[in-house]
């Protein structure tokens, strides 16, 4: 039973990460329509600023996170901005926006391991503080905890705004079709940029989060992200609720897998799922 | 000399994957990332059967088989896909395949490779000198060249370029689109197999990290760059490609920094491209 | 521009290409004179790359102090740094550096997947190679131009499971091990002579090299109650794993392989209480303490500084008894025996190449200092 329940706490903080990349992602796909692969370098890119920021200058935790958030908030406009944006404006495929956007994670590995070499390093000043709860059996720190009731909240406030709100309401009309939306007066241009920073920013959280969870390495981001993009499609690209049904679905069943099988085959299991996903509920396990 | 028979027999191997995927993705419109898997495949097979002592071409056209048999199977599934959702699957299909051959110890040895694979042997005469390989990596590639050729300017080919122009009315014509993309995709993987065969002999080592997901995006950089439905193009990517890292070796950037610099010029040449010139450099057909 | 136009760039691109390659191709020989230039292949970037930057580290500390004493018989000494990124690229490595570079030795690889393809292609041509980590059964085999300073697994997992049963008298381990070739040869030598001593195994299972998260591998591995746990892991794994035991509450007592040396670990705050193996000597603070006087003080150092220091003092001592000609340097290296180690107190080969003997040591983390346990 016991074990039972510390599986259960694994998922949810698995999932909560998993969701928060899943999150950022479906905003930036559902308006840009491409996968971005770039987020991955910029999710992990947060975290190093946060390494920077909170271990090397000290500076108090809640800035130090704040200075990532926004650090990747920031860097993901800008690369909208200067890469992905004459691109779409060229009306260029799918596809060259995806190779692009490898050649962006490409760079972005590249700077990183270069300013702060390619070691793998933890995020926590001091670990010995750590707070241990323990519920049920089961054992789950005050992080975990924490990242688990931002994702909540994030996931909230995030469909709150697409559902009520006139941005977006906005960002609902650029997804279903851009060149109406503009004819129709809406400043495309200016909310595709907005909507990439909120991405990017709450991508940035992901990767922060995980920093935490264990720790960076300059290619760590694209493990991370492309399991929040399965978990975005197992559960109905596009919606950001269904994306984080989607990513608490992907830690259950590589935890549980993980239980009954063997660690070594973790990352298979992942694209197993998503492969049959894929086969028999290609929109989606959540869609209707 | 040798450096250079080397890197030009590493070309070769390249080159016929480059052709390969282009078959995929140049001729029929659909961005695999699955060819790394196949490159293994025939890799794998061909070690293992010339380990137990079999003759290097026997065991080139088994692992050509055992790769098609898999491409049959994966083929399968992924025909099903469309656009996004096909790089998806493909993707997956290469983790999975890599987590195969980490992971079946028993047959693949996991991380500890197999090592020792024989140079191969055609009635006594043995192509250990770089030279002598150097010609049959050219012969394969010349004839996976033919092949490649033949297939995109013969009736099946021009079907398959309908399907990449339209599916939809290609499928209203009547023909079975799926049926048509799982054979190219069978006959790309077979040639991935053949280069996979090539290699294992020639490096004589091999194990999982040759054959990752990174491998498979290089590979359709290679195309990329070269230009997509253009068979002299794939060559060309391949080859620039892999002497462009190899000239950045003499480049003299200071040590503590050249492997970063490589990586992030690649990232950045990839970029460009897509910015400036998506057609690749000789390509006809725009992703 | 037209398609013609790309074409002809892209030739001319490639033409330059080899004749570059080709115009510094052109000395044939070993020079005379001149600086002593010696290759290194080493993962320089991508996931492994911490193992080739603290290689680097260590190789330079040991260039300056060869150069500054005068060099080797009055020349200077060179190093020619390649990328081999871990995997097979180290066979064009090796290739560019014996036939364009034309080196009298070269240090490295680090990884198996870099040596495999690789090697071969020394012994052809006779270069005496140190391999500096590559742990790989049989890599250095045979008598040939192939020798390792580095231990082979086979050596280092017998070692622990006889500490870990005779000395701290555990009976129930459980292994989680990184799936490489180094973790995977431990765990294997290390079952196999933990139970034939008469323990139990409870748990085998690996994770990836870059996994951040082991929490449910963790959870079975609780649930199973053993007395200790055997981590061959490298650093980025073992620091997860011990940071995910702590919120899980675990604190059964842990046992590393040689990996864990570094600031890589020591620093990351979870290595107190942890017990690792080390070779014999190790890294003593003095000695990283130089290095990071070179470097600078964030310089990545592990288990490879040591080696790659070694191996270049020792390449240095050997060229200057028996001069550059490979064949000398490989007679020079098969009857070596070299007591300034800092990597082993003494190096000496045996008729494979590989290291005669491997004395280790046990060390227990207290706050972030190693400290030696008696054995």
């Amino acid at each position: 039973m016991e074990v039972a329940v510390q599986i259960l706490f694994n998922t949810f903080v698995a999932g909560a990460i998993y969701a928060l990349v899943a999150i950022g992602f479906n905003l930036i796909y559902s308006t840009a329509r491409f996968f971005d692969v770039g987020y991955a370098g910029i999710a992990i890119g947060a975290a190093y600023v946060v390494l920077y920021t909170y271990k090397t200058l000290q500076f108090p935790l809640v800035i130090s996170i704040a200075c990532g958030v926004i650090a990747a908030g920031g860097l993901g406009w800008v690369i909208e901005k200067t890469i992905y944006k004459p691109l779409r404006v060229r009306k260029a495929s799918n596809t060259v926006l995806l190779v692009a956007s490898i050649g962006v994670l490409t760079v972005l590995q590249s700077i990183l391991a270069l300013l702060f070499t390619s070691q793998f390093q933890t995020l926590s000043r001091d670990i010995g503080s750590l707070h241990v709860l323990e519920f049920g059996g089961g054992a789950i720190t005050e992080t975990q905890v924490i990242i688990i009731v931002t994702a909540i909240i994030l996931m909230c406030a995030v469909m709150y705004v697409l559902r009520y709100s006139l941005f977006g309401k906005a960002i609902r009309a650029i997804a279903d079709d851009e060149e109406v939306a503009r004819i129709v007066g809406i400043p495309s241009e200016r909310l595709i940029g907005f909507v990439f920073f909120l991405g990017s920013a709450i991508g940035g959280v992901a990767g922060i989060a995980s920093g935490f969870d264990s720790g960076v390495h300059p290619t760590s981001g694209l493990t991370l992200v492309l399991e929040g993009i399965i978990a975005a499609i197992i559960g109905g690209i596009g919606n950001v609720g269904r994306g984080v049904l989607g990513a608490l679905l992907l830690a259950a069943i590589e935890n549980v897998g993980v239980w009954l099988v063997s660690g070594e085959w973790r990352g298979a299991i992942a694209f197993a799922v998503l492969i049959l996903v894929l086969l028999f509920r290609p929109r989606g396990i959540f869609s209707t | 000399m040798d450096y250079l028979l080397h890197i030009a027999i590493l070309a070769s191997i390249w080159s016929i994957l480059a052709l390969s995927l282009n078959l995929v993705v140049g001729e029929m419109g659909l961005v695999s990332l699955a060819h790394a898997a196949f490159f293994g495949i025939g890799a794998y097979t061909t070690a293992l059967i010339t380990q137990a002592g079999m003759n290097f071409f026997l065991a080139l056209f088994i692992g050509m088989g055992v790769a098609a048999l898999c491409a049959l199977l994966i083929g399968a599934v992924l025909s099903r896909f469309k656009g996004d959702i096909y790089v998806l699957g493909s993707l997956g299909f290469t983790v999975i395949v890599y987590s195969l051959f980490l992971n079946a110890q028993d047959i693949t040895h996991g991380p500890l490779g197999i090592a020792g694979i024989m140079r191969p042997t055609l009635f006594g005469f043995s192509f250990s000198s770089s030279t002598a390989y150097l010609i049959l990596s050219v012969v394969f590639l010349a004839v996976t060249y033919a092949c490649c050729v033949f297939v995109t300017n013969s009736a099946f080919g021009r079907i398959v370029h309908a399907i990449r122009e339209d599916e939809t009315i290609a499928t209203l014509l009547g023909y079975r689109t799926v049926q048509y993309k799982l054979l190219m995709f069978i006959i790309a993987a077979s040639f991935a197999a053949l280069a996979g065969s090539l290699y294992a002999s020639y490096i004589s080592f091999i194990d999982p990290s040759s054959f990752t997901l990174n491998v498979s995006i290089f590979i359709l950089a290679t195309i990329i760059l070269g230009g997509l439905a253009n068979s002299r193009g794939a060559i060309l990517g391949a080859v620039i490609l892999i002497a462009l890292p190899e000239a950045l070796r003499f480049v003299g950037f200071p040590t503590d920094i050249a492997a970063q610099m490589r990586l992030l010029t690649y990232g950045a040449i990839l970029i460009a491209l897509m910015l400036y010139r998506p057609q690749g450099l000789l390509g006809t057909f725009r992703l | 521009m037209g398609s013609k136009m790309w074409l002809i760039i892209g030739i001319v691109v490639v033409a330059l290409i080899v004749a570059f390659a080709y115009m510094r191709g052109t000395d044939t020989a070993v020079s005379e004179s001149g600086p002593i230039k010696i290759g290194v292949s080493m993962p320089l970037s991508g996931e492994a790359a911490s193992y080739g930057e603290a290689g680097r580290a260590g190789l330079e500390l040991a260039l300056k102090e060869i150069n500054d004493a005068g060099g080797v018989n009055g020349r200077t000494v060179e190093l020619i740094y390649e990328d081999d990124t871990c995997d097979s690229t180290g066979a064009t490595v090796f290739q560019k550096l014996t036939s364009i570079d034309n080196v009298v030795a070269i240090i490295g690889p680090v990884c198996s997947a870099a040596a495999g393809p690789a090697l071969p292609i020394a012994r052809a041509a006779g270069t005496p190679t140190i391999l500096i980590g590559a742990s790989a059964p049989g890599l250095a085999g045979g008598d040939d131009s192939i020798f390792s300073n580095y231990a082979s697994d086979s050596l280092q997992g017998k070692f622990v499971a006889d500490y870990v049963y005779n000395t701290l008298g555990k009976r129930k381990v459980a292994v989680l091990y990184v799936k490489n070739d180094w973790g995977q040869g431990l765990q294997q030598v290390f079952s196999d002579s933990f139970t034939a001593l008469g323990g139990t195994v409870v748990f085998n299972d690996g994770a990836a090299q870059d996994a951040t998260d082991v929490k449910t591998l963790l959870t079975k591995i609780k649930a199973e109650q053993p007395d200790l746990i055997y981590l061959p892991a490298y650093p980025a794994l073992a620091v997860v794993t011990l940071r995910q035991m702590k919120d899980l509450g675990m604190i059964t007592p842990v046992m590393g392989g040689d990996a864990l040396v570094g600031d890589e670990f020591l620093n990351s705050g979870v290595a107190d209480g942890v017990m690792y193996v080390t070779g014999a000597v190790g890294t003593p603070d003095s000695f990283k303490d130089k290095v990071k006087a070179l470097s600078g003080s964030d310089t990545a150092i592990n288990i490879i500084t040591p080696l790659g220091y070694d191996a270049l003092h020792i390449l240095a001592n050997v060229i200057a008894e028996k001069g550059t000609d490979p064949k000398a340097i490989v007679e020079g290296l098969k009857g070596l025996n070299y007591t300034s180690g800092i990597s082993f107190s003494v190096i000496s080969y045996d008729q494979n190449g590989d290291l005669k003997e491997a004395a280790y040591d046990v060390n227990v983390v207290k706050g972030k200092t190693p400290e030696k346990l008696s054995l």
